[in-house]
Parts: structure tokens; C-alpha cells; sequence
């Protein structure tokens, strides 16, 4: 069989997006397959009866009522949970992170890592950057009752994510916006990290992405 | 929005701009973010109005949508298309109603939209089959799962290329494509169920 023989019904989506990766073959072969070319016209068809479909009405109001929203939300305080679970979980979720990544880290790449550190305290030069992370966890549906048992027990393990994106968010902590404080002999390591360079910043936000990834896999599993 | 029949040029003028209001907006320029609420209320709209079902449900998503971006306005870089970042927020918000929907006792049977289905220039047998049309392929949008769903009306009604879906949806561009051919297909098989003489 050549080539051009084989069929493309798998292919023609991309196809008729441009999106193909061998956009002559496909060309080719519908000009000889009827069995193709009858699949590649009904989506075709298809594509054009969906982009006819009639588009839902915006009340004129939508755009006053989302701004009407806006002022509200300004205007009121943050939720009670929301206020307290960022307090507890913002710092209880950075000196699990920063305790359990950076040493691992440290080791990983520089010989003369302390062998044993453990962080003793955490001040947040930026939290408006780590909280505003934490914001937006809860406003991507984590459940209600799940925020509730993590008030009782603000541990990192404890914590469900139902969407993804909190991972992404939580790699976008900069090291910068954070400062550690270690009980080890080792007083360049608070110096150390404060040198980190850009490369060593991505590994670092890599490493998180993996924690969290490992954390989820690992509730999921649960 | 940056359909097939657009200019790059143009979609980048857009773009420019859109960011620009952005930046305005950031500055305390209410007036700034309203008119990027009223250029893009339609397109987030269509898309939670197909993603959710429910109209009611779907007006409170895409305010919702625009809230939510409100709310994190002075974290916006222009560091990818705004409308790719706006749809992520909206596709992240609609997939949240679509769980909360399917927790309810009855799900919402799809519904018609509001405004007149087929021109009115067409035959009454013409007009017949084409609310045919609609109607089966309103029902079988709401059969896809809402990953396959998504992915379609990102593609059919906002235009979007498989590089910027991938963005939105946090997959893949082999992902976009694999999705976006099932999901093709299965509402081709759906309406070639309801009637071979549709497509």
C-alpha cells in the first residue's frame, strides 16, 4: 500500500483546521478515497452548521452588573475562612515547602549543603504574592467542607485541589518574596539562597511543580 | 476575537489594545476595565452559555469571569494573549457549574437561544430543517463530556488555534487535536443517528 493509500479519517480534524501534519498527503488521498472524502465533507458541513448556531443574548445590563459586583466585593471585608485559612495555610504551606524543597535542593547541587536543616521561621517579604495565590485555591472550587477540615488542621497533606492551575500558581512564589530563617551552624545558607540566580529560581519553581503534583497523585490516590 | 478570517495584524492590534486597557485599568481607570467587559462579554458568554446550559447558570459564570479577573487585575502581565487568559479563567469557572450541575438532582435540558434560529429570507421547510440542525446539535454539545465540549467551542465559535487552545486548556496541542477529532466525531455519529440526510 502506498502512502497515499492510507486513510485519513483520523487525520481530516486537524485537517480542516489547518492543523495537519502531512496537510499534501491528506490532500492527495481524498482526491482518490470517496470513503474520505464523503467523511471529510460532513465535517465540513458540520463545522458550518455549528458556527451558524445562534449566539445567546448579553443583557444590556451585563457589564452594570458586573461592574455593580466589583464595587460590592470591594467593599466588603474577605470571608472569615478566607482570612483565617490564608494566615494559617500561607505560612503552614511555606515552611513545609521551603523546609522539605530547598535542603533537598541545596543537597542536590552544592556540595557543602548542611547535612540536617530545619526552618525555624518564615517572613514573607511580599505576601500579597503568596496570599493572592492562595486566593485564588479557593475561588477554583475547592470544596467547602474540605476548607472546613483544613481550619481544624491547617497541614499541607490534608488539602484537596480540584483544579490544576493551583500548581502553576504556586510555583509562581518567588524565592525573593520569601525569607527563611534555618537553625544550622550554616550562616551563609540564608545567603546562599538570597544568590540564587534565574536558572536556579526555575529549578526551584520546577521542584514545586513536582511537590504538588506528588501531593495531589498522592491524595487522589487516597 | 482571532477567527480564520482575521489578519494577524489585526489580531495583534488587538491585542495591543486590549492590554492597553489593561494597563489602564491597573491605573484605577474603571471606564478602562467596563470596555473590556463589553468587548468580551459576547464570546465569554456564548462560551459558558454552551459549556453550563442553564442561561441563568451561565450569565452568573461569565460575570463571575470577569470578576475574578478584576480581582487579580494588578497581577496581569502581558505575557500572553489576553483572551487566552481570560478564557482559562472562564473555561476554569464553567467546568466548576458544570460538576455543581451534575450534583443536582435534574440536570437542565438543553435549551433553545433567545434570539430567531433560521433566516427568515428561507423556505418554511428550509427554516424546519435548520431548527432541525440546531436542535440536534444542541442536544449533542450537551453529550460531549466537557473536555470534548470545550475544546470544540474554543475551535467553531471563538476561532482559537491549537497552540492557544493548548494554553487555555493547560494540555497538549496533541491533546487540543485528539480531543477536538472525538469530539467532532462524536457529534457527527449523534447527528448521523438522528438523521443520515443532517450532515
Amino acid at each position: 500500500m502506498k502512502n497515499d493509500d492510507r486513510h485519513v479519517l483520523d487525520e481530516l480534524s486537524a485537517y480542516i483546521d489547518g492543523e495537519a501534519l502531512e496537510p499534501a498527503r491528506i490532500a492527495r488521498h481524498l482526491q482518490g478515497c470517496a470513503e474520505c472524502a464523503r467523511r471529510h465533507l460532513q465535517l465540513l458541513k458540520l463545522g458550518v452548521h455549528l458556527r451558524s448556531m445562534p449566539l445567546p443574548d448579553v443583557r444590556p445590563e451585563f457589564a452594570t452588573r458586573v461592574m455593580a459586583r466589583i464595587a460590592e466585593q470591594e467593599g466588603a471585608p474577605a470571608p472569615f475562612w478566607r482570612r483565617r485559612l490564608v494566615d494559617a495555610m500561607a505560612v503552614a504551606a511555606l515552611v513545609a515547602l521551603c523546609a522539605g524543597l530547598f535542603p533537598l535542593w541545596l543537597r542536590q547541587n552544592r556540595e557543602a549543603a548542611p547535612a540536617q536543616l530545619v526552618a525555624t521561621s518564615i517572613e514573607l517579604r511580599d505576601p500579597a504574592a503568596v496570599v493572592g495565590a492562595f486566593v485564588e485555591l479557593f475561588d477554583e472550587g475547592v470544596d467547602e467542607k474540605l476548607v472546613e477540615a483544613a481550619l481544624e488542621a491547617p497541614e499541607w497533606g490534608h488539602m484537596h485541589y480540584s483544579s490544576e492551575s493551583i500548581w502553576e500558581l504556586l510555583a509562581e512564589v518567588r524565592p525573593e518574596d520569601v525569607s527563611l530563617g534555618f537553625s544550622d551552624a550554616d550562616n551563609n545558607l540564608f545567603s546562599m539562597i538570597d544568590r540564587l540566580g534565574p536558572e536556579e529560581h526555575d529549578v526551584l519553581r520546577e521542584l514545586i511543580l513536582q511537590r504538588f503534583q506528588a501531593v495531589d497523585q498522592n491524595e487522589t490516590k487516597g | 476575537m482571532f477567527n480564520d478570517n482575521e489578519s494577524e495584524a489585526s489580531r495583534r492590534m488587538q491585542e495591543a489594545d486590549d492590554w492597553e486597557l489593561v494597563a489602564q485599568a491597573q491605573a484605577g481607570d474603571m471606564e478602562a476595565f467596563t470596555a473590556l467587559v463589553r468587548r468580551y462579554q459576547a464570546p465569554v458568554m456564548h462560551f459558558c452559555r454552551r459549556m453550563v446550559g442553564s442561561p441563568q447558570d451561565a450569565e452568573e459564570v461569565a460575570q463571575e469571569c470577569f470578576v475574578r479577573l478584576h480581582r487579580h487585575l494588578r497581577r496581569l502581565q502581558p505575557r500572553a494573549r489576553f483572551s487566552t487568559m481570560l478564557f482559562g479563567i472562564a473555561r476554569n469557572l464553567a467546568l466548576n457549574a458544570v460538576r455543581d450541575a451534575a450534583r443536582r438532582p435534574a440536570p437542565a435540558p438543553a435549551e433553545a437561544m433567545d434570539r430567531p434560529v433560521a433566516d427568515p429570507a428561507f423556505s418554511p421547510a428550509r427554516r424546519a430543517q435548520v431548527r432541525e440542525i440546531e436542535s440536534a446539535l444542541e442536544r449533542g454539545l450537551a453529550m460531549l463530556s466537557p473536555e470534548h465540549r470545550e475544546v470544540l467551542l474554543l475551535r467553531e465559535f471563538q476561532g482559537m488555534d491549537y497552540e492557544t487552545m493548548a494554553k487555555v486548556l493547560r494540555c497538549r496541542k496533541g491533546t487540543v487535536r485528539s480531543r477536538l477529532a472525538r469530539a467532532r466525531e462524536q457529534l457527527r455519529e449523534y447527528l448521523f443517528v438522528l438523521g443520515g440526510d443532517l450532515l
